[in-house]
């Protein structure tokens, strides 16, 4: 190329993502060199989208000496790899789906890495309560600077972990902790209000409240409004609250959440984001004691709120959604989830105020149908819409959609959608990345073949379809795909029971044509059960390349697989394959993968 | 507003090219001999050809009149010219990032190195030598071994 290395180096491989500057190295002498330089001077490291091995994972990191911060997914890490990289030059700490990580890790990262300002773990229940809790102290009083901590713990049960502490960093401007116990939270929330040494001093509002924590999010047993007064009287420069609860029985009046907790709310005046739910997982419940007072109430105090996510409030009525609509002025996020009252009345003035969504989500509210899809049209700055479980969206809703030029993220599973609306969306002008028709039965090979083979915007852009529990998709479409999408890495086709070896085969061979089509990088086959097991062979190279995960869960492949998939992981280390049935990157059910 | 002073360039097979000073300081390099009194008048580009420079002056023209338009719609335009302007010969290409890098136009060497950056992005290593005409120097042991290093990227 003729080119000076420094340029080399510094202006076109520092463009390039971690694979292409690995593939670039493999070229020739010169740029073999060139690479290590550019890697070597990386300042981050973002391996989330797969999940490497031990022996990948230890090569990139020692190609990446200058990371000082770094994202793993850890599903099949140890954490013995890792623990050699870290030290005090890490700053950033993302650790993803560790799920065979033990407690002593957590004690180990906060000796090694005294520098840490952002940490984030997301754990798989392991050891026992008192060395997860000694663990925790190590940490935190190790990290000095830690300016953001996020721990997310799953297990079997539902762990409930104390997070109570007397030293936490000063510093703390973000705090995300799933699951704690909330009497703990309670105090804990006091303790750090109180950090700065500033006594009862809060309770007169014209001085000035010093307490550096803007973002608290907190997965409880339940939520109530002591929790949440407690939070508002302690925090009031809040500006982001997310609460989730998860209920076993229906909780008693003195211990839920009702319009006074709601309106408490509204002195954190400065609150751009918030966030209520309750989970329905373990008991069929929900915010019974707040209405569309408490919301107006609420609405009028937080004008400022750009994001809103609500989940679980059965009395709100669509006036109340409305207030909030309209008041908050910024609104850019508005999420809805599991309303039986939620119609399209509430968006119906939506055309007049001028809007600033750029993400909507309705998720399971049965009332809401096409006439709200068409209030969206003026819409335009609209970049993700998310009607999943809305039963009455139908093919009307495409001349919207179809005109909305910044959508990238289309989510319709469950609508009753048919052919012709993908025929409208395949010649319209929505840049969609991100498609889900799952569970759109009326939705056949015709359908996905007008989407991706009709040459319109959507044919380009489409790099993530979901096609799950669709029984009229079968090989037509994967082959349509195969061909046609060409920038479509990301497919699920689960449960789609027609699909056979010949899809495979196509899905293999994809990116390995000369017509510029991106190879399948993750692939969700679980329930494909006219796949045999002579498919396997296709996950061996050179099909599928660049193939990081695929789900092979309840076929055939699993049971009768045995050594063909020895002999994969023995050739593709980096291939995740994941036979329990996860949905896709086992973003579902990480926690269960642990000791493989 | 002063009156638009004009300089002349030198290409280094000897033609020369007159445009407005405001175009010619985009880059910094003629920017800087102009303001220590160095330059002469023609200034000297050598390095880059009478093709190449003429390139060069026509990007710095167009981005100096956007600049200037009161209109800032023109931004999608602006997109849409230079991903145009990228489109020539891997050679002439090369070029450009030589220039820019001695004429220090950093607007044109993000742009130039990233139309690169996008050529490499994707492919396999025989692909990526396939598409620059890069001969393959390692020895079959090197090549086993840097391959070894870096197959999770590709295969």
């Amino acid at each position: 190329m003729a080119l000076p290395v420094s340029l080399l180096v510094h202006d076109i491989l520092l463009k390039l993502d971690l694979e292409s500057l690995s593939a670039a190295a493999c070229v020739s002498k010169i740029l073999r060199s060139a690479a290590a330089l550019a890697l070597s001077s990386l300042p981050s490291l973002h391996l989330a989208d797969f999940s490497p091995d031990d022996r990948t994972l230890d090569r990139i990191l020692s190609a990446c000496g200058g990371v000082t911060s770094l994202t793993v997914n850890c599903l099949r890490v140890n954490y013995r790899t890792l623990e050699g990289f870290l030290g005090s030059h890490i700053r950033e700490l993302n650790l993803l789906c560790c799920s065979a990580m033990p407690p002593s890790a957590l004690g180990s990262i906060g000796r090694k890495c005294p520098n840490l300002m952002v940490l984030v773990l997301e754990w798989a229940e392991r050891g026992s309560y008192d060395e997860f809790t000694g663990n925790f102290h190590q940490m935190l009083s190790c990290c000095a600077y830690l300016e953001s901590l996020c721990l997310k713990i799953r297990g079997v049960e539902g762990p409930e972990y104390a997070f109570s502490s007397e030293i936490w960093p000063k510093s703390i401007k973000v705090l995300k902790l799933q699951p704690a116990l909330e009497d703990d939270v309670i105090s804990l929330v006091k303790e750090i209000a109180r950090n700065e040494n500033w006594p009862e001093v809060i309770k007169f509002p014209s001085l000035p409240s010093i307490c550096l924590l803007q973002s608290l999010s907190l997965h409880v047993r339940n939520i109530s409004d002591k929790l949440v007064t407690t939070i508002a009287e302690s925090m009031p420069c809040l500006l982001e609250l997310e609460l989730e609860d998860r209920p076993w029985k229906d909780p008693l009046p003195h211990g839920d959440l009702t319009n006074v907790g709601i309106q408490s709310l509204g002195s954190c005046d400065q609150l751009k984001s918030l966030s209520l739910s309750r989970n329905r997982q373990n008991c069929q419940t929900s915010f019974k004691r707040v209405n569309d007072m408490g919301i107006f109430l609420l609405s009028e105090g937080c004008k400022g709120l750009e994001s809103v996510q609500f989940s679980g409030f059965s009395k709100v009525s669509d006036a109340g959604f409305a207030s909030l609509l309209h008041s908050c002025k910024n609104l850019k996020n508005f999420e809805v989830r599991n309303s039986q009252s939620l119609s399209d009345l509430a968006f119906h003035d939506l055309a007049e105020a001028p809007c600033s969504l750029t993400e909507l989500r309705i998720l399971s509210c049965n009332l809401i149908t096409s006439e709200t899809v068409k209030k969206l049209a003026f819409s335009s700055k609209l970049e993700v819409l998310d009607l999943s479980g809305c039963r009455s969206i139908a093919d009307s809703s495409f001349y919207s959609i179809s005109s909305l030029k910044m959508l990238s993220t289309l989510d319709l599973a469950g609508a009753d959608i048919t052919d012709s609306g993908m025929s409208k969306l395949g010649q319209g002008s929505a840049p969609i990345q991100r498609l889900s028709l799952r569970g759109c039965r009326r939705v056949t090979d015709k359908g996905i073949s007008q989407l991706v083979l009709s040459g319109g915007i959507v044919s380009k852009t489409l790099s993530s379809l979901d096609l799950g529990y669709m029984p009229y998709v079968s090989d037509k479409a994967a082959h349509a795909i195969a061909t046609g999408g060409i920038a479509i890495t990301e497919l699920c086709i689960r449960s789609c029971f027609k699909v056979t070896d010949s899809s495979m085969e196509a899905l293999a061979r994809k990116g390995s044509l000369e017509n510029g089509s991106r190879p399948i990088r993750r692939l969700d086959l679980v329930g494909c059960i006219s796949l045999s097991v002579q498919s396997l062979q296709m996950l061996k190279k050179p099909l599928f390349r660049g193939l990081r995960w695929v789900g092979i869960g309840r076929t055939c492949l699993v049971d009768k697989g045995g050594s063909v998939l020895s002999e994969i992981y023995e050739e593709r280390p980096w291939l995740t394959v994941c036979s329990g049935g996860c949905e896709m990157g086992c973003r579902d059910g990480w926690e269960y993968h642990g000791g493989s | 507003m002063a009156t638009s002073r004009k300089v002349t360039l030198l290409s280094s097979d000897g033609e020369s090219f007159e445009v407005e000073q405001s175009v010619a300081v985009e880059s910094i390099t003629i920017k800087d001999s102009i303001e220590e009194g160095s330059a002469g008048n023609p200034i000297p580009v050598p390095k880059v050809n009478s093709k190449i420079l003429a390139k060069v002056i026509e990007y710095c023209k167009k981005h100096v009149e956007s600049a200037k338009a009161e209109d800032r719609v023109d931004d999608e335009d602006l997109v849409a010219w230079d991903a145009d302007f990228v489109k020539v010969d891997q050679a002439t290409l090369f070029d450009l990032i030589r220039a820019a890098n001695f004429l220090n136009i950093k607007s044109l060497l993000d742009l130039t190195c990233q139309t690169v950056a996008d050529m490499i992005k994707g492919k396999t290593p025989e692909e990526k030598r396939k598409t620059f005409t890069i001969r393959n120097d390692f020895t079959p042991e090197e090549e086993e071994e840097v391959r070894r290093e870096n197959q999770w990227a590709f295969e």
